[in-house]
């Protein structure tokens, strides 16, 4: 009997990326061609495909579980039962519910804002000491954390950052331990 | 006489082809075509991921809530991807949480609590959904068990898996290699079991 656990294979087998690719038809025409000449005449190598074989069409043959009347009846009431995230300000949500930076385009106009001179002296008339007087720590909180997510996450997603690039969105969790 | 091509559009430079192309002849479907359309292909790999009836349909969900989340910024074309990348993710976030959470309660989990208090769900499951193949599934760990699902259940390309978890070419090879190789240990472990049990 063959040892599966033999990883170290000789030169002359298949490596097992070639025996995975061969099975699955992902080898070129020429290296197909060369791996199927191989298999002929390679024991071991056959027996490898054939395990990879018999997995593949076990998988392949079962049969589909479908959705029950119950769970298409929740998803068909999502649009009634969740809120549409409020984004914060600057902040994006993608579609792996991960935040994002986005261009702001919501900036006050020019003058718009209090007039000079009103406002409180300098180091008291932040956004969060203004907000902190009124509504309490909890605000605080989350103005930090928000701010947090802001200078955190466009780093890790440079290029995409403003907009939604699905072929990254398996990168980001790929990055998590 | 002829027009220049680049004059003919500058002319012709209506509302429409200032339009991002993508965008231009696109009506996004409604949400029950949607559910409609994707419920069971999303259910069906939430199954295979998860193993049981509970958990994917709970994966589904949040799948769904993902996507009505998110629809704004979908790009069309890539539904189907966008489903995948988004259960799957959503699955591996899920099994890293529990492994976590059972490393702590369980230190010794090796021995499995098998077919204990079934469900009449899981009672189903076990008559109709082949539960000698879910439950090898179950014992690959989660990384091995997405990339065999997203090629077996789902049909993927390597490339498209790869691009799904987010890993190389290489990587994506050697899981499903990997993966199959446990499932058919696993298999035929079960099946020795069961003969067995039977002549017993």
């Amino acid at each position: 009997m063959t040892d599966l656990r033999g990883w170290g294979l000789p030169e002359q087998h298949l490596l097992p990326d070639a025996v995975v690719a061969f099975v699955d038809g992902e080898l070129s025409s020429v290296a197909h061609e060369r791996a199927s000449a191989h298999i002929q005449r390679c024991g071991f190598c056959a027996f490898e495909t054939y395990t990879q074989q018999q997995a593949r069409a076990a998988v392949r043959t079962a049969s589909a579980p479908t959705a029950s009347a119950s769970l298409l009846d929740r998803l068909g009431a999502i649009p009634q039962e969740v809120d549409l995230p409020s984004a914060p300000d600057g902040l994006a949500i993608t579609e792996d519910g991960q935040f994002v930076a986005v261009q702001r385009t919501d900036k006050p106009a020019f003058g718009a804002g209090p007039v000079l001179g009103s406002s409180r002296p300098l180091g008291s008339n932040g956004w969060f000491s203004g907000r902190r007087a009124r509504q309490g720590a909890g605000v605080v909180v989350s103005g930090m954390l928000l701010g947090a997510l802001a200078f955190t996450t466009p780093e890790s997603d440079p290029p995409a950052a403003p907009s939604f690039v699905p072929q990254n969105a398996g990168a980001v969790f790929a990055t998590t331990p | 006489m002829e027009v220049p091509k680049h004059l003919m559009r500058t002319q012709s430079s209506s509302p429409e082809a200032v339009a991002p192309i993508e965008t231009a002849d696109w009506t996004p479907p409604s949400w029950d075509a949607i559910v409609r359309e994707h419920a069971d292909r999303v259910y069906r790999l939430a199954y295979r991921l998860t193993g049981n009836q509970h958990d994917a349909e709970d994966l589904t969900q949040e799948t769904f809530i993902r996507v009505f989340r998110s629809l704004a910024s979908y790009k069309p074309g890539t539904f189907e991807g966008w489903l995948h990348r988004i259960t799957t993710n959503l699955f591996l976030d899920m099994a890293r949480r529990r492994s976590r959470v059972r490393m702590e309660a369980l230190p010794e989990d090796n021995d499995r609590l098998e077919g204990d208090d079934l469900s009449p769900e899981e009672i189903y499951d076990e008559n109709h959904l082949d539960p000698d193949l879910q439950a090898a599934l179950d014992e690959l760990p989660p990384e091995f068990r997405a990339a065999v699902v997203l090629c077996d259940v789902e049909g993927l390309s390597y490339e498209e898996i790869g691009a799904t978890l987010g890993v190389k070419m290489g990587t994506v090879r050697s899981r499903i290699h990997r993966g199959r190789q446990a499932l058919k240990v696993a298999l035929e472990r079960r099946r020795q079991e069961s003969l067995l049990e039977d002549s017993a």
